[in-house]
């Protein structure tokens, strides 16, 4: 009798079956997503670096004459509402210089661009390009032109990502040095 | 599985484990945003900011912010703006007088760290945060100021666009 008492015992506690109390663990994820949920920015936000003209009390540098050699091309952009024009000389050469002429738009700044990537092949040293901006352009417009300007790859698929050696480069492919020089006093 | 007793004995079972599953994925993705970038900025309210390609991230505050309808320097407002025009008694000699006194201050503040680390003065970086439909002479009065106040090297704040 006590025997089958036993025997009947086990195969209960077989059968009862053990469950995981997962309550807890449900608080903690609610409580942990509202948390995050809230302190999270979906907007990705980045910066542009530009720089005004100043005057320095630094000493000049000294050029020797392989230096003097070396020939820079200067490039200048004005920008209207309607119009982008970009002038290109050389340092050595006063009197030449070439100008370009694009429309402030989309396909304007496409063409603009081509031209900026032609005219980084004629001299890879040149990182600097200096932009007087009519007071009406919009703020936006501005910052179309200075990605056009700066950024060498416009149709790189990576999403932006932190600064790492890669994407600086990609970033510094064109002219990284823009000069705003309307900013005068 | 979570359970729940009815009154004639019966139970009825409630799956829960897909919504674990969600749970988990989602807080999985949460942390991974939250811990990648060190920086975080909530824009300012009344402020669009223009889309760029750019890849740099936002490094530093914004110094100046203007949104459609105020200037601020460090949260504190110093001027007001009505349809992206600001007030003429602002403007002296073509810079916006109350930004450049509130710069200087900063400006003035900074060369006295240096002095007393006995460093040399470098022309500093301050970074604006401005409104995408303004226009561009705003941001030259803006930073015609700031160059006055010995800040020569800008920092423009843009929504990274991803393509």
């Amino acid at each position: 009798m006590m025997a089958k008492h036993k025997k009947k015992h086990k195969m209960s506690l077989a059968q009862s079956s053990c469950e995981l109390n997962v309550m807890p663990f449900i608080d903690i994820f609610s409580l942990l997503c509202t948390f995050l949920l809230f302190s999270a920015v979906f907007i990705s936000i980045g910066v542009i670096e530009v720089q005004v003209p100043f005057l320095t009390n630094a000493a000049p540098s000294k050029s020797n004459d392989d230096q003097k050699k070396q020939k820079f091309l200067d490039l200048t952009l004005s920008v209207s509402t309607s119009k982008i024009e970009l002038t290109t000389k050389w340092d050595a050469e006063e009197d030449k210089k070439d100008s370009y002429t694009f429309s402030n738009n989309a396909a304007g700044l496409k063409e603009l661009h081509a031209k900026l990537l032609e005219s980084k092949k004629t001299d890879p040293k040149t990182d600097k390009i200096t932009i007087f901006i009519d007071d009406d352009v919009s703020y936006d417009n501005t910052i179309q032109i200075l990605d056009h300007i700066k950024i060498k790859d416009l149709s790189s698929k990576k999403s932006p990502a932190k600064d790492s050696k890669e994407n600086i480069n990609n970033d510094e492919g064109l002219y990284p040095k823009i000069i705003f020089g309307s900013v005068i006093l | 599985m979570a359970s729940i007793g009815s009154d004639d004995g019966s139970t009825v079972s409630l799956n829960i484990m897909p919504m674990l599953d969600i749970f988990s994925i989602l807080i999985l993705f949460l942390l991974m945003n939250f811990s990648t970038d060190p920086m975080n900025h909530d824009v300012e309210d009344g402020l669009e900011l223009p889309e760029s390609l750019t890849l740099r991230s936002l490094d530093e505050l914004p110094s100046i912010s203007v949104s459609k309808t105020d200037i601020k320097v460090n949260d504190k407002s110093v001027g007001s703006i009505s349809k992206g025009i600001v007030d003429q008694s602002m403007i002296s000699q073509g810079a916006l007088l109350p930004v450049f006194k509130e710069l200087k201050k900063i400006s003035n503040a900074n060369k006295r760290f240096n002095d007393k680390r006995g460093e040399d003065f470098i022309h500093q970086a301050i970074t604006i945060e401005m409104d995408k439909s303004h226009s561009f002479g705003l941001m030259k009065m803006l930073m015609k100021s700031a160059e006055q106040a010995d800040f020569v090297k800008f920092k423009l704040m843009v929504s990274k666009e991803i393509q």
